[in-house]
C-alpha cells in the first residue's frame, strides 16, 4: 500500500460512495420485500418515499464516479512518475492483476448506474409504481458489483508496489513484443482504423432508418472498436511517433489533455447509444439518437484530424 | 432548474445568513488549508525539476559497507567510454558544517578553467574570470558569513585543524534558489583542501547521457564495469524527490481527516437539525405543487451555492497566500527549519490536478452530508406540517 | 367533480394519540359548484379539504378528482395535481414572511416556468387582478391581514387552477375584510370554478352564490 494523496482521496471518496450505496441497498432489500402498491399501510408511504433517496443516492454515485473515473486514470498517471520503468498510466494500470479489471469495472459500473437512473426516471413517470421493484431488484445486482469493484479497487492499492519495475506503454502496445495486450492488439493498425470507420459508417445507417437495437449493440461495438483503434492506429499520429501506441499517454499535460475529451467523447457517445436500445426495450418509446449522434461524430472527426494532419503536412502516412 | 429556482435558493440562504455564513466560512478555511499545502507541495516538487533537468543524468557513487566513500577519478575515463556517453565528470564536493551558526554549507570544488558539469556554474566563472583562491557563495551563505563578520573571506578549517582562508569573489544569481541558497563554489584544489582528498581520488562521478532512451543501458553498464558502485540516475531523484512531497502531503491529508470528518458532521447537524419555520416552509412550498424532485433541487442547489463560493475563495485564498505572501509559517513544515532556506521563492504553478483533487475532497463530502437531510426535507408532510 | 369516496382519516393510528378525523365520508361537489363545509373546529373539515388537495393521504378510501384517484398518486404526481389543479387557501395564508409580495406570489411556478420573465409577468398579472400590485416589492410580514390574504389568493391562482378550497378564510379576518373576500370568491364562482370553503362562520351561508352547504360533525358528513 503507497498512500499518495490522489489515492487516499480516491479511497476516501469511493468508501462514501459505497456507504451511501449501502444505505440505498437497505431500501432496496426492504422494496423487494415489501413493497405493494396495493397497500395504503404507513410502511408502504414510507417505501415510496425511500425510493426517492435511493434515486438521489444513485445520482450521487454515478455523478461522483463519472469524475472520479477520469481522477483515477490522473492519479494513476502521476504514480507512473514515481514507479520505476512507468512512463504513464499504462504501466501503473498493468503493474499488478487487478489493474485492467478494475478500470474496466469502473466504465461498466458507470454504464450501470446510468442506465438505472434512466430505468428509475422512468418509473417516476408513471403513476403506479410501473417499476419500482424491478429497479430495486436491479439495484441489488448493481450493488454487489459496486462492492466488487471497491474490493477490488483495495487489492490494487495494496499491491502497487512502487519499488517494483514495471513496463512502459512502449513494450506493453509494442505487437513485436509478447506480453498479453500486445497479442491482444497484434492486429494490422490499418485494419483497425477501417473497422473504426465501418462501425461508425454502420451506426449512422442503423440511425439513419432507425434500426435502435442494432445501433445500441454498435455503440457498445464502437467503444471496443474506438479504443483498440485509438491504440493501434490514432495515437502514433497523436504522438506523432510510429512506435509509441498508447492510450494512457494523450491524457498528460504534452498533449493538452486532449485525451480527457476524446475519452469523454467516445464514452459519452456509445452511453447515449446504450441508452436508447434500453429505453427502447424497457418503456417501448421511440428515443432521439440526436445527442448520442453529436458526441461519436465529434469523436470521429476528433480522432480522424490527427492523421489528416500529420499528412498533410509530413506528407507521408505512419502506416 | 431556471433562474428563479437559483434566486429563490440564494434568498433562502440569506434569510439563514449567520448560519449560511458559519458554513461558507469553516468550509472556506479547510478549502484553503488543503490547498496550500497542495500549492505548496507543487511549488517545491516544481522548482526541484527544474533544479534537476539541469543536472547531469547519472551519479556514480562509490560505496563500502554500505557508506560512501570516494571514488578513483581515473574511473572517469572508462566510464566515458561507454557508448551514448557524452562526458564525465570527477566531483569533488562535501558539506562543511560551520559550528557557530550550526548550519551546513555544500562546499562544491570546479576547475575555474574547465568545462563543468553543471551550465549555471559555468556561466558563473565565465563572468567573475575567477582566482584560485576565490569563492562565489549562495545568498544564504553570504547572510550568514555577514552575520559572523566574515566581510571578504573565510576561514575554512581541515580536518587537521588547519585554516584554508578563501576570498568571497562574489554572489550567485539565483536561478533555483533551492540548491544554490547554501553552496560555496570554490577551486577544485581548495576543496581538496578543505575535505583533504588525494588528488587521484573524488567524491563521486557525474554522467551525461544526451539521450533519455540510452539512460537505463548506460547505467546498466556502469554497474556491470564496477560492481562497487553505486548508480543513481536522474529518474530515481525524481522519483524519491516526487515521493517525499506527495508522502508529506499525504500525510498532512490524512491528519486533516480529522478535521473533514469534523466538519462533514457540523454540515450533518445544521442540515438536518430543521427548525419548526424551515419545516414549515417546504410543507407550505409542496403545498403549493413542489414536487420532491424540486425541494430537493432547491436543497441541492443551496448546498452547491455553499460549496461552489468556499471553493473559489479557498483556491484563491490559497494560491495568494502561498504565491504572492510566500506561505508564511506553513512553509517550514516543508521545507525544516535549516536557517539558510527561507529565502527560498515559491514558483507560482496553476496545477489541475491539485485543483481536482481538491474538488475531490471538498465537493462530495459536502453533498454527501446534505443528502439525507435534504430527502428528509423533501418528503415532509404537508399536511402534517401545517396543521 | 371531486368525489369523495368511503373516506376515512385516522391520525396516529395503533397509538394511544389515536384521533378519528374522518369516518366514511361520502360526498361530491360538481364542477362550477359553491360548496360551503360548515361545523365547529376539530369536526374535519380541514382534513377533508387537506384530502381533496392530496395534501395528505387517506387511511381508507379515496378521492377522485375529474376521474382520477388523487389519493393513490405517487407524490409527485401529487403535487403536479394540486400545481394544475387546487388553490388552496390558508387560515395562516402561510406565506414566506420575509420575502416581497411578488417573490411570494411566484412561489408556484418557480419550478415548472423556465422562463423568469414569463414567471414574473404572470405574477404581475395575478396581483393586478387581486388589487395588490402596489405593494409588490413589500416584505409581506410588513403587510395588514387583509393585504396578506390578497397575496394568498394571488399566489394560489397564479396558475389559474379550476378548484379553489380554502380552509377557515375570514377566521383572521375583520367583517369588512370577510365581506371583500366573500365578494372575491363570488367573482371567482363567476368564471366558473369549483369552490370548496371549510368555515364556522355563519356570514357565509348568506353570500349569494353558494350552492350547497354540507355539515361536517365528529368525522361524518351531511347534507344540510
Amino acid at each position: 500500500m503507497f498512500l499518495t494523496p490522489e489515492i487516499l482521496i480516491l479511497l476516501i471518496v469511493d468508501t462514501m460512495i459505497l456507504i451511501f450505496l449501502f444505505i440505498a441497498f437497505v431500501v432496496a432489500i426492504m422494496v423487494v420485500r415489501y413493497f405493494d402498491f396495493g397497500q395504503d399501510t404507513p410502511l408502504q408511504y414510507a417505501l415510496e418515499r425511500r425510493s426517492y433517496l435511493a434515486s438521489v443516492i444513485v445520482q450521487y454515485a454515478l455523478w461522483l464516479k463519472i469524475g472520479l473515473l477520469f481522477y483515477f486514470v490522473f492519479a494513476l498517471d502521476k504514480l507512473s512518475a514515481i514507479i520505476p520503468g512507468a512512463m504513464c498510466a499504462a504501466g501503473v494500470v498493468t503493474a499488478n492483476e487487478y489493474g485492467v479489471p478494475l478500470l474496466m469495472m469502473k466504465v461498466v459500473g458507470i454504464y450501470l448506474f446510468g442506465l438505472w437512473l434512466i430505468l428509475n426516471a422512468h418509473d417516476f413517470r408513471t403513476k403506479d409504481f410501473h417499476y419500482t421493484k424491478m429497479k430495486f431488484w436491479l439495484f441489488l445486482g448493481i450493488f454487489l458489483f459496486a462492492l466488487a469493484e471497491y474490493g477490488l479497487e483495495l487489492l490494487f492499492f495494496r499491491d502497487l508496489d512502487v519499488s517494483k519495475v514495471v513496463s512502459c506503454c512502449g513494450v506493453l502496445f509494442n505487437p513485436l513484443r509478447s506480453s498479453a495486450a500486445a497479442k491482444l492488439l497484434a492486429l494490422d493498425p490499418r485494419v483497425t482504423a477501417l473497422l473504426f470507420y465501418g462501425v461508425a459508417a454502420l451506426m449512422l445507417l442503423a440511425a439513419w432508418r432507425r434500426w435502435i437495437y442494432l445501433f445500441a449493440f454498435l455503440s457498445l461495438l464502437f467503444l471496443v472498436v474506438g479504443v483498440i483503434s485509438l491504440i493501434e492506429y490514432f495515437s502514433p499520429y497523436i504522438y506523432e511517433l510510429p512506435t509509441h501506441r498508447c492510450p494512457f499517454c494523450i491524457l498528460q499535460p504534452e498533449y493538452g489533455y486532449v485525451g480527457y475529451v476524446l475519452y469523454g467523447a467516445l464514452l459519452g457517445g456509445s452511453f447515449l447509444g446504450v441508452k436508447a436500445g434500453f429505453e427502447k426495450w424497457l418503456v417501448g418509446i421511440e428515443p432521439s439518437l440526436r445527442w448520442a449522434l453529436v458526441l461519436d461524430l465529434l469523436y470521429v472527426v476528433m480522432v480522424s484530424f490527427y492523421p489528416i494532419l500529420y499528412i498533410i503536412r509530413n506528407g507521408v502516412r505512419l502506416f | 432548474m431556471n433562474l428563479a429556482m437559483v434566486d429563490f435558493a440564494l434568498a433562502q440562504l440569506r434569510r439563514r445568513i449567520w448560519k449560511s455564513l458559519a458554513l461558507f466560512f469553516v468550509f472556506s478555511l479547510l478549502v484553503w488549508l488543503v490547498t496550500s499545502i497542495f500549492f505548496i507541495a507543487a511549488s517545491i516538487k516544481k522548482e526541484l525539476l527544474l533544479t534537476l533537468e539541469a543536472l547531469p543524468q547519472i551519479y556514480v557513487q562509490k560505496t563500502i559497507a554500505g557508506r560512501l566513500e570516494p571514488i578513483p577519478a581515473k574511473r572517469v575515463e572508462q566510464i566515458e567510454r561507454i557508448a551514448g556517453v557524452e562526458a564525465a565528470y570527477p566531483r569533488v564536493w562535501g558539506y562543511y558544517y560551520f559550528t557557530p551558526a550550526g548550519v551546513n554549507f555544500s562546499v562544491v570544488g570546479i576547475d575555474f578553467e574547465d568545462v563543468s558539469y553543471k551550465e549555471n556554474f559555468d556561466d558563473l566563472i565565465a563572468n567573475l574570470d575567477l582566482e584560485d583562491d576565490e569563492m562565489v557563495v549562495g545568498e544564504g551563505v553570504k547572510r550568514i558569513l555577514q552575520k559572523y563578520y566574515y566581510k571578504d573571506f573565510f576561514n575554512f578549517i581541515t580536518p587537521k585543524g588547519e585554516f584554508v582562508p578563501i576570498r568571497l569573489a562574489g554572489v550567485f544569481e539565483a536561478s533555483s534558489a533551492l540548491e544554490s541558497s547554501d553552496t560555496i563554489l570554490v577551486h577544485i584544489s581548495k576543496a581538496r583542501e578543505i575535505f583533504l582528498l588525494p588528488s587521484d581520488l573524488a567524491t563521486d562521478i557525474v554522467v551525461r547521457v544526451p539521450n533519455p532512451k540510452e539512460l537505463p543501458v548506460v547505467a546498466k553498464k556502469i554497474q556491470e564495469l564496477y560492481p562497487d558502485v553505486r548508480v543513481i540516475t536522474k529518474e530515481d531523484i525524481k522519483a524519491s524527490y516526487q515521493n517525499i512531497f506527495d508522502y508529506k502531503a499525504g500525510l498532512f491529508l490524512a491528519l486533516l481527516i480529522g478535521a473533514f470528518l469534523a466538519f462533514f458532521i457540523l454540515v450533518f447537524e445544521k442540515a438536518s437539525g430543521m427548525e419548526r419555520s424551515q419545516i414549515k416552509e417546504i410543507a407550505i412550498l409542496k403545498a403549493l405543487g413542489w414536487r420532491i424532485s424540486d425541494i430537493l433541487r432547491l436543497k441541492f442547489l443551496e448546498a452547491l451555492l455553499v460549496i461552489g463560493g468556499s471553493f473559489l475563495v479557498g483556491t484563491i485564498g490559497a494560491y495568494f497566500y502561498v504565491f504572492v505572501l510566500q506561505a508564511p509559517l506553513l512553509l517550514d513544515i516543508f521545507q525544516g527549519f535549516s536557517v539558510l532556506k527561507p529565502r527560498f521563492e515559491l514558483i507560482p504553478v496553476w496545477d489541475w490536478g491539485v485543483v481536482s483533487s481538491i474538488f475531490f475532497i471538498a465537493v462530495p463530502l459536502y453533498l454527501a452530508a446534505v443528502i439525507i437531510p435534504s430527502w428528509r426535507a423533501s418528503v415532509i408532510d404537508p399536511e402534517e406540517a401545517l396543521r | 367533480m371531486i368525489e369523495c369516496k368511503r373516506l376515512t382519516k385516522i391520525y396516529n393510528k395503533g397509538t394511544p394519540k389515536e384521533v378519528v378525523a374522518l369516518r366514511d365520508v361520502e360526498c361530491r361537489v360538481g364542477d362550477g359548484e359553491f360548496v360551503l363545509l360548515m361545523g365547529p373546529s376539530g369536526s374535519g373539515k380541514s382534513t377533508l379539504l387537506a384530502l381533496m388537495a392530496a395534501l395528505t393521504r387517506p387511511t381508507s378510501g379515496k378521492v377522485v378528482v375529474d376521474g382520477e384517484v388523487v389519493s393513490k398518486l405517487p407524490e409527485d404526481f401529487s403535487a403536479l395535481f394540486r400545481h394544475q389543479k387546487i388553490a388552496f387557501i390558508f387560515q395562516k395564508f402561510h406565506l414566506l414572511d420575509d420575502l416581497s409580495v411578488l417573490e411570494n406570489v411566484a412561489l408556484p411556478l418557480i419550478p415548472y416556468v423556465r422562463s423568469q420573465k414569463e414567471i414574473e409577468a404572470r405574477a404581475r398579472r395575478v396581483m393586478e387582478r387581486f388589487l395588490i400590485d402596489h405593494k409588490a416589492h413589500q416584505k409581506v410580514g410588513k403587510l395588514s391581514g387583509g393585504e396578506q390574504q390578497r397575496v394568498a389568493i394571488a399566489r394560489s391562482m397564479i396558475n389559474d387552477p379550476p378548484i379553489i378550497l380554502a380552509d377557515e378564510p375570514t377566521a383572521n379576518l375583520d367583517a369588512r375584510l370577510s365581506e371583500q373576500f366573500m365578494q372575491i370568491l363570488r367573482e371567482l364562482k363567476r368564471d366558473g370554478r369549483t369552490i370548496v370553503v371549510a368555515t364556522h362562520d355563519p356570514r357565509f351561508l348568506r353570500v349569494d352564490g353558494v350552492d350547497r352547504v354540507l355539515n361536517v360533525r365528529e368525522g361524518h358528513v351531511f347534507d344540510a
